[in-house]
């Protein structure tokens, strides 16, 4: 992900916070390959929250 | 191995040379010549590569050089069988996996290793069409096979296993095992510039994704630590024998122009759609099969965001993801 020769993206990931949202972003994509489609949400909406809730309803 | 590229000279050179005419992709040359990795040699290699969906560097390291292998084989050249020591390769492995998926036995994915479940396949094919059961893919076995040709084909029976194991799975994250591989490490930096590396950076990352992951219940493993660099067969085998979920393959990248900027995602599979058309003929058929629509053709694709489709012989066995 990003590429490091370019200043906007180097600035980027060099943020820890920037970090944390990669995460989150990443745990929320294998969630919705798990999901297949049902109770999904609109990319860029489902966060982090929203997925400890669901798991928590769920369990 | 010894990475191969323009400049060298040698008899690994020659066999590179011979393998790529073989294939098409270079003209015949004077075989008295001396062997030279010259620029067609190069453009060949970059051909070749680009056709089997590998990283196109115009460079021979071990992942291109099994490819070229690989690609020098075709069903019916030589007698299949599992070998537990040293699993063979090759297209016409390849070719003998799609077919038993095609006609419904459970081959796993068509990888190109004449692996375990393979056999098992075989056998199967083999009892039900009245074969000797042996788990050898030899002449008999080959021609049951191309009798079958044209009335069972097609479909993509690898996706409908792939997406009916993802929705056994469950739809809940907790007890899920995920392997996350941080690209790079120990002394291998990645890509490093101004003071960041890649190799740091995706450290730091996956410890973060982890820690988020045993959040939700799952069960996080990574394959490196700060100061190790397992090689990628070592982390697809830790990925494979810890029976992971899915693996998460993590880097960052570098360009020789400073406006490259973004994201992009591979997956395993669906490469063989990707073959030109000569290479995936069946033997015996004089017509090439219709090229299959590619599983990443509905992908969204814009600028900053890719997802694409990788190699089944540079992959390991597992789902593979980098991001």
């Amino acid at each position: 992900m990003g590429y490091l020769t370019n200043s906007e993206d180097r600035a980027r990931l060099a943020t820890p916070g920037f970090r944390d949202i990669v995460a989150e972003g990443i745990l929320v994509a294998v969630k919705r390959l798990y999901l297949l489609g049902k109770d999904d949400q609109p990319t860029g909406t489902f966060t982090f929250n929203d997925l400890l809730r669901y798991e928590m309803a769920k369990g | 191995m010894q990475l191969l590229r323009r400049g060298d000279v040698g008899t690994d050179v020659a066999e590179i040379r011979s393998t790529l005419t073989r294939l098409g992709l270079l003209p015949p040359t004077d075989p008295q010549a001396p062997p030279v990795f010259d620029q067609q040699v190069e453009h060949a290699v970059r051909a070749f590569q680009q056709q089997r969906g590998l990283i196109i560097d115009g460079i021979v390291g071990p992942a291109t050089y099994r490819a070229l292998r690989d690609a020098t084989f075709s069903l019916g050249d030589r007698p299949l069988a599992f070998l537990m020591s040293q699993p063979t390769t090759g297209d016409d492995v390849l070719m003998l996996q799609e077919r038993l998926l095609e006609l419904g036995y459970d081959a796993g994915r068509a990888n190109g290793v004449f692996g375990q479940q393979t056999e098992q396949a075989l056998k199967n094919f083999q009892r039900d069409y009245g074969l000797i059961v042996d788990g050898m893919c030899g002449p008999d076995t080959v021609r049951a096979l191309r009798q079958l040709q044209p009335k069972v084909r097609g479909g993509r029976p690898v996706l409908l296993r792939e997406q009916e194991r993802v929705r056994n799975a469950g739809s809940r994250l907790s007890g899920k095992r995920i392997v996350i591989d941080p690209g790079h490490g120990g002394q291998d930096r990645g890509v490093a510039v101004d003071g960041v590396s890649e190799a740091d950076l995706m450290l730091d990352l996956a410890r973060r994704l982890e820690g988020k992951m045993a959040a939700t219940g799952m069960e996080a493993l990574l394959t490196r630590g700060p100061n190790n660099c397992p090689d990628e067969a070592e982390r697809a085998r830790f990925a494979n024998e810890a029976g992971a979920d899915l693996i998460l393959s993590l880097h960052s990248d570098g360009n020789s122009s400073a406006h490259a900027q973004g994201v992009a995602t591979f997956h395993y599979g669906t490469a063989t759609a990707r073959r030109p058309p000569s290479a995936r003929r069946w033997p015996g058929s004089s017509s090439a099969r219709s090229p299959r629509a590619r599983r990443c053709g509905t992908a969204a694709r814009t600028r900053r965001r890719g997802i694409c489709c990788g190699s089944p012989a540079a992959r390991p066995s597992v789902s593979r993801w980098a991001t």
